[in-house]
């Protein structure tokens, strides 16, 4: 099928077009934020205590958080943080994933017990739960906390990628490509990799979604991001406590994580839609 | 002519969840220099495993015992990158189907230029012109396009053409047909057919062709082995083999052949093929055998030089120790 016809069905389903837009908006924000943001100083934690707690005006749309903070200038940069801990996690996890999970499914036999035993062990634990246990071993901050959340995520990434690599290790042009001689990375890369990359394509995309959920709650429970690093996850942390009186504070950083979530897993199923034939709605 | 391939006594086991499957019961066969050898035999016979035996492509449950020559070395001992680089270059394979025997998601000029720079030391522009002359030798007359095309957008016997193309691509000295025609329309079938003998008469290799079809065997092949339940029951020059068929697996074989000039009715043979897992002793084939007696129980029948050129494993003709 021809690219025109990916993008028409694309663009078909009114709900993938908002996704692509929340996050082309997204993007055009984080890149932008200095000169997006009323206050570029505030939003990197300069404090100004004359305007504490200040409900939302046309001077601070959202309000201002203890500090007097512009609210909505750090959300927009909020943006930026989201966004960078979404894909290095995705990206890191996927990278991960993809080495080892080739390995496993195409080699087979011992590789794959040993790959796919520890992959078991690391899927036993709670997902958020083996975070938090790496990013307070590791220590706080963003880099840890990326980390950790990668270190989480790989072995369902493993799995995917060594499930996909058995269905197309069996095809017969790659029985061919070996008959010709190919050797056996070159077939991994040519042959296993593009003809499994969709399903991870969606996988990736709904992932950085919940990778920025995920890092919310790293941050929220003290352990990710710091202050004064305009984060959405550690701003609904630190408005929790002013929550009753001044809701304005941690309810602007919980719509932008919500949104953003949304939006991820809204151009996931648009993706899945466009790569599936059998999942297209065909009247819509 | 001089012996291209000889395997000689090969034995191949599979270990199964079900036990182990002998599917190579000690076959011995040649193929000389320039040549076409058929192989014939039923579904599940071991004709492909014979193939997937040469180039080393069995999967790693198969326990194998014996010699496969090829120009006088045994594969069997070579290290897998030594196989390498036979494979694609001194002996090549098509396989049955050409409709999924390409990736679908690149060009056939990738796929072409990636075969053609991996056995031979090619710039990538000189790879594409050797690819559009493979690509013209094979009959297809605008290479360019299809070149740029997916194989989706080629049909059945295109691909196969361009597959050919590329098994050929390094002048092997051997071409295995692994059921190259069972696939395609009929007309398409003796197109190909047609043009396997066209290029071996230009290039030389010698073939071994894999087949169930015993009148594109008569067609295309100097000589044939007929197999039986992973035994070679006979190998002999076409044309003796059609006129005077030895083993009576055979003449069963050549009994079923409908004939369109005569209204007669076939005479099927009886029984149906055994279980590699548990096969019958002796000859595989006495309990189907109108002629068994008990020796065939017992013993394993030997291939034997019956006539020249004309070998057979049927205790019938002697032959055998006692």
């Amino acid at each position: 099928m021809r690219k025109e016809e990916y993008i028409k069905i694309l663009f078909r389903n009114k709900l993938s077009v908002i996704g692509l837009s929340i996050i082309l908006l997204l993007v055009f924000v984080a890149i932008f934020a200095p000169f997006l943001a009323p206050y570029p100083e505030q939003a990197k934690g300069e404090p100004n205590l004359k305007e504490r707690l200040q409900p939302p005006s046309w001077k601070h749309p959202f309000g201002t958080d203890h500090m007097g903070r512009d609210i909505f200038s750090r959300v927009i940069y909020g943006a930026r943080t989201s966004l960078l801990i979404g894909f290095s996690v995705v990206s890191i996890a996927l990278v991960i994933g993809l080495f080892l999970g080739l390995i496993a499914g195409y080699f087979g036999g011992k590789f794959d017990l040993l790959i796919m035993r520890i992959t078991d062990i690391f899927l036993a634990f709670p997902p958020l739960l083996l975070a938090l246990l790496i990013a307070s071993t590791l220590g706080r901050g963003l880099m840890n906390a990326i980390l950790a959340l990668a270190i989480s995520w790989w072995p369902w990434y493993t799995r995917l990628v060594r499930g996909m690599a058995i269905s197309v290790k069996n095809r017969p042009y790659v029985e061919a490509a070996k008959a010709m001689g190919v050797a056996d990375w070159k077939i991994m890369i040519r042959h296993i990799l593009p003809n499994s990359v969709s399903p991870l394509i969606v996988q990736a995309t709904m992932d950085i979604g919940s990778a920025i959920l995920e890092a919310a709650a790293l941050s929220f429970l003290g352990l990710g991001v710091q202050p004064p690093t305009p984060d959405w996850g550690l701003m609904i942390s630190e408005g929790k406590n002013y929550f009753l009186n001044y809701w304005w504070y941690p309810v602007f950083p919980g719509l932008a994580i919500f949104v953003t979530v949304i939006a991820f897993n809204l151009l996931g199923d648009a993706i899945r839609e466009v790569i599936d034939p059998r999942l297209r709605r065909r009247f819509l | 002519m001089n012996d291209l391939l000889k395997i000689e006594n090969l034995y191949i086991n599979f270990r199964t969840l079900w036990g182990v499957a002998k599917v190579l019961n000690g076959i011995n066969l040649t193929i000389k220099e320039g040549e076409i050898f058929g192989l014939v035999g039923e579904t599940g016979c071991g004709k492909s495993v014979t193939a997937s035996t040469i180039l080393r492509l069995l999967p790693s449950n198969a326990e194998v015992s014996g010699k496969v020559l090829f120009k006088g070395e045994n594969l069997l001992e070579k290290s897998e990158e030594e196989m390498r680089k036979i494979r694609g270059k001194e002996i090549s394979i098509i396989f049955q189907d050409p409709m999924t025997s390409l990736n679908p998601l690149f060009k056939i000029r990738d796929q072409m230029v990636d075969v053609i720079t991996l056995h031979n030391n090619l710039s990538k522009e000189e790879a594409e012109k050797r690819a559009k002359d493979l690509l013209e030798k094979v009959g297809l007359p605008d290479p360019e396009r299809v070149l740029n095309s997916y194989p989706h957008e080629l049909s059945g016997g295109m691909r196969q053409r361009v597959m050919i193309a590329m098994a050929l691509s390094s002048n092997p000295s051997l071409l295995i047909a692994d059921e190259p025609t069972t696939a395609l329309d009929v007309t398409i079938q003796k197109q190909i057919l047609k043009l396997i003998l066209e290029l071996k008469e230009t290039y030389g290799f010698s073939v071994l062709f894999i087949t169930h079809d015993l009148g594109v065997v008569a067609e295309l092949c100097d000589r044939v082995g007929v197999m039986y339940a992973g035994n070679i029951v006979e190998i002999a020059p076409t044309e003796e083999l059609f006129e005077n068929p030895l083993h009576p697996y055979t003449q069963g074989l050549l009994s079923v052949v409908p004939d369109p000039r005569y209204k007669k009715k076939l005479k099927p043979l009886r029984g149906s093929v055994p279980s590699l897992l548990n096969p019958p002793t002796g000859c595989r084939f006495h309990p189907r055998c109108d002629y068994a007696g008990d020796l065939c129980k017992k013993e394993k029948p030997e291939l034997i030089e019956y006539s020249p050129d004309h070998f057979v494993a049927c205790h019938l003709y002697g032959g055998n120790s006692e």
